[in-house]
């Protein structure tokens, strides 16, 4: 446009000059050349150079991460190729930002209530009279379905409990923290384990709605008598290593999973547990006998219960409780963990001696 | 052959597969082949969303005779499912089922809240007592 304009203004001050005006002066043609050629640019800035700048100006504004705007045109040429593709680039970006910083505010959520169930849980193992604890545990994400707690009760009652919500991730964890809660105000109440647990199933029917259960074990462990007993609520086996034998027993823990039924108090029961001097009980959750290896081979409960055969005769609650930890890890090779799990190691020891490991509860 | 084998060795066949079967009487049956895991729960849950929700009949049978692992995870949607049909007057129950799984139901307590039985023909004769 530019060079068709130049030519005709030449075209035009050659007849001008040559043709019929031979008497007007130099001076007056090239003002009257520059007045074409200016007149010729305005179209050329409105159509070409602005619209390319406003484009540019964006694109600039884009790429320094400075605040750029949507660009309006219903032009179809090179300009408007160049417009429309800017407003898709943009319209996505908008989008996978928009995601990006939903994703991150839903991250700080999930790390806040993370952090709520990690304060729910004990961090570090209590010192009983008569009774050696250590506890782990390892959640498979930041919300776990595992629970356990050491609860003083009423008179010399301390209780040690387990549990297991269905699946994990945040319905889990959410139920869990509310298990949880409910047990700590329960135990401060009731008279006994079994009352517990009725209490807190009673509760949980009655306001959790969605279907969903949690299989859980009480210890009662009183700390007067130096005599242990345990309910049952449709957990895994009580593992129980005699010292004196060195064999390990086996023992269902019984009952019906918290939030199945809504009265619980004819299918769980209190029994007790007779122990000796440097027996052990081990109670765990499914993340361990479930756990698999590169081959997809369960660990399985034999595994398990000769784990705490070969490590009760030798260590301590911690040491046992390590080197289980320590098998189940080294059985699921680089097989990445898909549930929480969780690992208690009782083991009774003389009477008024209180052992407090130094370890904390996290499985590392 | 060999063709075969090699396309075989590519297509990933579902741990867990559930066969619907048409409606007899008050009941209809369920069977559920393989494992009933995390991985076999996600595999099965939407068509068995689906077949509840048109799901008219009494008695909802689940043959577990082709089942072969189940964890908390399948125990889970059972009780959902239990839950789901409870809530509509219907009934869930359970067939033939393997020791494993047996052992996992009684375990969790399972068998409190939903009945078992040992063969289909054992569930249609208490069905008709």
């Amino acid at each position: 446009m530019l060079v068709l304009g130049l030519i005709l203004s030449a075209i035009w001050a050659y007849g001008y000059y040559f043709l019929a005006f031979e008497s007007v002066p130099y001076e007056y043609l090239l003002v009257l050349v520059g007045i074409c050629l200016l007149l010729m640019l305005i179209p050329v800035y409105l159509l070409m150079i602005r619209p390319l700048r406003i484009v540019l100006r964006e694109m600039q504004a884009l790429l320094s991460a400075h605040p750029y705007r949507k660009i309006f045109t219903d032009r179809v040429d090179e300009v408007g190729i160049l417009a429309h593709f800017f407003n898709s680039v943009t319209e996505g970006l908008g989008k996978a930002t928009y995601d990006i910083n939903d994703r991150a505010r839903m991250h700080g959520e999930l790390e806040v209530a993370s952090e709520l169930q990690g304060d729910i849980l004990p961090n570090s193992n209590p010192d009983f009279k008569g009774i050696y604890i250590v506890a782990k545990n390892k959640p498979a994400s930041e919300l776990g379905g595992d629970s356990f707690g050491f609860i003083d009760g009423k008179d010399s009652k301390k209780y040690i409990y387990i549990g297991d919500v269905t699946g994990h991730g945040a319905a889990a964890g959410f139920l869990m923290s509310m298990v949880s809660t409910l047990i700590a105000v329960f135990a401060d109440i009731s008279d006994n384990a079994h009352s517990v647990l009725v209490n807190v199933n009673t509760y949980l029917k009655k306001w959790v709605k969605k279907a969903m259960f949690m299989t859980l074990v009480m210890l009662s462990w009183d700390e007067a008598n130096q005599k242990l007993s345990y309910v049952g609520a449709g957990h895994e086996h009580i593992l129980i290593y005699r010292s004196k034998t060195g064999e390990c027993e086996s023992i269902k823990s019984g009952g019906i999973a918290l939030g199945m039924v809504a009265d619980n108090s004819e299918l769980i029961k209190e029994s007790e547990i007779a122990l000796e001097e440097g027996d052990f009980v081990v109670l765990y959750t499914d993340g361990i006998t479930e756990a698999k290896n590169d081959a997809g081979e369960l660990y399985g409960l034999d595994r398990l219960i000769e784990a705490v055969k070969e490590y009760a005769k030798t260590y301590s609650a911690d040491g046992v409780n390590f080197h289980i930890a320590m098998a189940v890890s080294n059985f699921m090779e680089k097989h990445s963990q898909e549930d929480d799990m969780t690992l208690i190691v009782l083991q009774k020891v003389a009477k008024d001696v209180g052992l407090k490991t130094a370890s904390s509860t996290s499985w590392d | 052959m060999i063709k075969n084998l090699i396309s075989n060795l590519f297509i990933m066949k579902d741990i867990l597969e559930i066969h619907i079967l048409e409606p007899v009487d008050s009941y209809q049956v369920v069977e559920f082949v393989g494992e009933f895991d995390k991985f076999g729960l996600s595999s099965v849950k939407p068509k068995l969303e689906s077949f509840l929700k048109t799901f008219s009949l009494d008695v909802l049978v689940l043959d577990f005779t082709g089942l072969k692992f189940i964890n908390s995870e399948g125990i889970g949607l059972l009780f959902e499912i239990h839950t789901h049909l409870a809530k509509a007057n219907k009934k869930l129950a359970v067939v033939g089922s393997a020791a494993h799984v047996k052992d996992v139901f009684e375990t969790v307590g399972m068998s409190e809240v939903i009945p078992m039985y040992g063969k289909l023909a054992d569930f249609v004769k208490s069905n008709n007592a």
